[in-house]
């Protein structure tokens, strides 16, 4: 597994996590680890108590304090943890082959995308969200108590868990009282699965109880189960915030990477940076991309920019309308362009002048860095956005990290 | 150098005649021009008077196309009078467009173009949501960005029509109950976090209360009937004009209109789909809002202007 060593705040936040630090082998690269070892055993964590998750950014030294948090500390495990599992790994066109340990969290999703079928957007006078958002956000809070406690008995995790993976997922869903949706969300869907993921809910409890000699429980989670979560989670938004007309409310416009999210970005760059390391291409001059922010319209560069030989797109393809629709459903990155192609009318270097200069970096692991650099500073480290973040007594503390205990 | 005379004074109208073209003006000139507007800003109360008929706009957020649009619509300047209600910048890709071509709109007709601050004419906001990245990207450095935020402590928080409608970019404050009270405000600075000149630019109504209540946007608060009913009382008015929130329809009229808010950027973000509005107040007191949608697309146009701007150049290199 290649971490690419994170920096020391983002090394794992317990030191029982293994499976995540093997030798860096060419040949495992491209593989995400099959195992995760569980952060939080029951047995071993019996002192620490779940509570209602509370705001605690408040102020900028607040902002600066969080940095050196456990919190902020699994968060970039996380980061790190999901950049190289999907490594390599095409998006999944479907549950199929997926670990049944994952089915309570899809659960999860398939009731968020049928309550947003069943309640349509009401006519009448409004600023601008559609109130019947409201309908749908009370219909979800009541609805997923059950889901999140039948997913935390499947595992065998302690139903405590519950009132912080309820308050990470509502949060997830965009503002009930300002009818928007913005980063700050996604980012409480990160530590939705997070949360999820470190108790060991998502696992596979067959599989693991073969092997239940080994004391403690294991996570069991693939790059794939990782990208179909995610892009359950990212669908269903998308269609929360077409349906109920969410405002980008807090956007950066054209002059941000995107109005609502960032993670796709990131994830989607993973994905695609595992298949340079594999060929190590994108790296020979010749078939080095023309820079897009050369004078000439996209139309007149060269075909074979696009793609490597080894028929890998490049950075520049998100300029390439065809390449965008082909790749789309395989590639996360693709797929957050596409969503922009698709609800953004004009030029696509007015609308989204920082996707249109990330598309003249020429390598997929350069990409990655940068959007993993840019969500430290732009959404972590932004105030108005971890204002919201809620901490709890477990999963995302505002305690002192102190390198794993 | 173009926009700058002989002597060195700035030749207003082949500015605002370059700027109709979209061509930027040149750093010293943009220096010459923020430096002049100081001068007259200074010299604007913080409630100004003025007399209808006069059309009032809504936030424009960089968005200069659709600027030229409203113009179409409502008539250029100084054909029409205009009140700007603020947030020039922020957000769109033409900021520096829109701020420098009103600017000279300003200094070249000071009585029929007036210009309110919004919350986005500060430093604080303005280098987190865009217009300094736009500075960095056009211009390779962010002296103009400079200009702009030390002219933008100058403009005025609030103009009165006719002695009738109370006009502010965003919303009333607790601290504020008579009108007179905002012309003592030391509003030469940046807009500070609390107290009545960050309420002014930042509250919203709230329809379904009586009272004020804490903004979840972390500044301002919101206010609602009762304190609409009980501002318009006390200072004889029957109307306050504000703009600060999108609106699908470009305009809402609320409590039993005594409010208005106006919105003057169609389809948001290239992306909401919405209308936009300029609300036209006629010499007898009657209110007109003039819808508007996006101005048409001429891709071919823009795509020649496709530029590398090294938006994010820091975290890709």
């Amino acid at each position: 597994m290649d971490f690419s060593t994170p920096p020391a705040r983002s090394t794992p936040p317990q030191t029982d996590t293994p499976g995540t630090h093997h030798k860096s082998q060419a040949s495992e690269r491209i593989h995400p680890p099959r195992t995760v070892r569980i952060v939080f055993s029951p047995r071993t964590h019996t002192h620490l108590h779940y509570k209602s998750l509370e705001k605690r950014i408040h102020t900028t030294d607040d902002l600066t304090y969080f940095i050196s948090t456990t919190a902020y500390a699994r968060i970039q495990f996380l980061l790190s943890y999901i950049s190289s599992a999907v490594s390599a790994i095409p998006t999944p066109k479907s549950a199929e082959g997926l670990s049944p340990g994952v089915s309570g969290i899809l659960a999860v999703f398939d009731k968020l995308d049928d309550l947003a079928d069943a309640i349509p957007p009401v006519a009448g006078p409004r600023r601008f969200g559609n109130p019947a958002y409201k309908t749908w956000f009370s219909a979800v809070e009541s609805a997923v108590g059950t889901l999140i406690t039948d997913m935390l008995h499947t595992a065998d995790v302690s139903a405590d868990a519950k009132i912080e993976l309820h308050g990470y997922l509502m949060g997830a869903l965009g503002s009930f009282q300002r009818l928007d949706f913005r980063t700050g969300h996604e980012l409480s869907f990160l530590a939705f699965f997070g949360g999820c993921f470190f108790l060991g809910a998502l696992r596979d409890t067959s599989r693991s109880s073969n092997s239940a000699a080994q004391s403690d429980e294991t996570g069991d989670i693939t790059g794939k189960e990782i990208l179909w979560i995610f892009s359950r989670y990212f669908k269903v938004i998308r269609k929360v915030v077409g349906r109920y007309n969410l405002e980008p409310a807090g956007s950066h416009g054209v002059w941000g990477l995107d109005d609502h999210f960032h993670l796709p970005y990131i994830i989607g760059a993973a994905q695609l940076r595992g298949v340079e390391d594999k060929h190590d291409t994108g790296k020979e001059g010749n078939n080095a991309p023309d820079h897009p922010g050369s004078m000439r319209p996209p139309t007149t560069k060269k075909k074979e920019s696009d793609y490597t030989k080894y028929g890998m797109p490049r950075p520049v393809a998100v300029m390439n309308r065809t390449v965008v629709d082909d790749q789309m459903d395989v590639n996360m990155y693709f797929g957050a362009v596409a969503f922009i192609y698709e609800v953004k009318k004009g030029p696509f270097f007015e609308h989204s002048p920082v996707l249109y200069d990330i598309s003249g970096v020429p390598y997929w692991s350069k990409v990655h860095t940068g959007l993993l650099k840019m969500y430290n500073a732009e959404v972590l480290g932004k105030f108005p956005v971890v204002q919201h973040f809620g901490f709890g007594g477990v999963l995302f503390p505002w305690t002192p990290f102190c390198g794993g205990r | 150098m173009p926009g700058l005379t002989n002597g060195g004074a700035i030749d207003l109208d082949s500015c605002i005649e370059r700027l109709y073209r979209r061509e930027l003006l040149a750093e010293t000139v943009v220096e010459a021009v923020c430096a002049k507007a100081k001068e007259l800003l200074i010299r604007e109360s913080n409630v100004i008077h003025i007399k209808a008929p006069v059309s009032v706009v809504g936030d424009i957020h960089g968005q200069f196309f659709d600027l030229i649009e409203l113009f179409r619509v409502g008539g250029f300047p100084p054909q029409t009078n205009y009140l700007f209600l603020g947030d020039y910048v922020d957000r769109g890709y033409f900021s520096i467009e829109t701020i420098s071509l009103l600017t000279c709109l300003k200094l070249r007709y000071p009585n029929r173009v007036f210009l309110v601050r919004g919350n986005h004419e500060s430093r604080g906001i303005s280098q987190n949501y865009g217009f300094y990245s736009e500075c960095k990207a056009k211009y390779g450095n962010s002296n103009v960005w400079n200009y702009f935020t030390d002219m933008f402590d100058y403009l005025t928080l609030s103009v009165v029509i006719d002695d009738r409608i109370f006009c502010i970019h965003g919303g009333l404050s607790p601290n504020v109950h008579s009108i007179d009270q905002i012309k003592v405000v030391d509003r030469f600075k940046e807009i500070p976090h609390e107290g009545p000149m960050a309420d002014l630019v930042w509250s919203d109504p709230d329809p379904d209360k009586e009272d004020f209540g804490i903004s979840t946007r972390g500044a301002g608060y919101t206010f609602g009937a009762e304190i609409v009913k009980k501002f318009l009382h006390v200072n004889n008015m029957v109307h306050i004009l504000r703009a600060h929130q999108l609106c699908d329809q470009g305009y809402q009229v609320l409590f039993d209109d005594r409010l208005s808010t106006v919105w003057s950027a169609p389809n948001y973000c290239y992306r909401c789909g919405n209308m936009a509005s300029v609300l036209e107040v006629s010499d007898t007191g009657a209110r007109t809002f003039n819808v508007f949608d996006a101005a048409p697309e001429n891709e071919e146009y823009r795509e020649q202007q496709a530029l590398q701007h090294n938006t994010m150049t820091e975290y890709f290199l």
